[in-house]
């Protein structure tokens, strides 16, 4: 047996194991689990209703107030 | 020398287990080492928990409202108490179906729909201005007896120039409490 042969079966050793890693840490990964809670969803209804003008409410007191004198 | 010989004997064996196990691991795991394979995999989830906040309102009606005021504040009764019954902490967004303005139909002026928040934990912002994106309003809200409420106060600025006085309009305020699994 000579030294290339050698080094040859070294490297295919070599390389057997960092694949053996590479899959090990995929299968690891695969078997991860998050935490999963769901949200919670609410609805307000708002309901608006315009009367007016703040102007115009300031005009009326004034007509109401000059009528009764 | 017979030594030597048996050691190139040995490493000769080893390298040649270890090819096999290379050639079975690229069997199996070929395609997934190279991103070179499709394979249909079951998905199986687990639902660990769900958030649980309690409204004890589901309406906010606003009394008589006056073009060009600010800040009206419903009428007594419409603060919103929000309860986190759930076993995590959450935090809580809103958003509008349409905004103020589309709401009350103003043309000109500052139309705004805010909501101010009394956190009994955690913070949230005193005063905030909801929108039809999602507002962050409560953050770390716990789910303690003592201390797993909100309280929301809703109030509106109108502005000017509406065609619908009179009319009745109604907007939905979306509320989303989402668990903070870190709890920060």
């Amino acid at each position: 047996m000579n030294m290339n042969n050698k080094n040859m079966y070294a490297y295919i050793l070599l390389g057997a194991v960092l694949l053996a890693g590479v899959a090990g840490y995929m299968m690891a990964d695969q078997a991860e689990s998050d935490t999963v809670i769901l949200p919670d969803t609410n609805e307000v209804l708002i309901t608006v209703t315009i009367t007016g003008n703040s102007l115009d409410a300031d005009v009326t007191t004034e007509d109401n107030y000059g009528s009764n004198t | 020398m017979a030594r030597t010989r048996r050691n190139d004997d040995m490493m000769k064996l080893a390298a040649i287990s270890a090819a096999v196990s290379l050639v079975v691991v690229l069997v199996f795991f070929g395609g997934t080492l190279t991103g070179n394979s499709s394979t249909d995999v079951t998905l199986t989830t687990t639902i660990n928990a769900t958030t649980t906040c309690t409204f004890n309102e589901s309406a906010v009606v606003f009394g008589a409202l006056l073009l060009e005021t600010d800040a009206q504040a419903p009428e007594v009764g419409d603060v919103i108490e929000v309860v986190n019954d759930g076993s995590t902490i959450v935090n809580m967004t809103a958003v509008l179906n349409q905004t103020a303005t589309s709401l009350l139909g103003t043309t000109t002026g500052t139309s705004a729909l805010d909501i101010a928040v009394t956190n009994e934990s955690g913070t949230g912002s005193s005063i905030t201005a909801l929108g039809t994106s999602a507002t962050d309003v409560v953050t770390l809200l716990l789910p303690d007896d003592s201390t797993d409420a909100v309280t929301l106060t809703t109030t509106i600025d109108v502005g000017g120039g509406a065609s619908n006085v009179g009319i009745a309009n109604e907007a939905l305020i979306s509320f989303v409490c989402t668990a903070d699994v870190d709890g920060n």
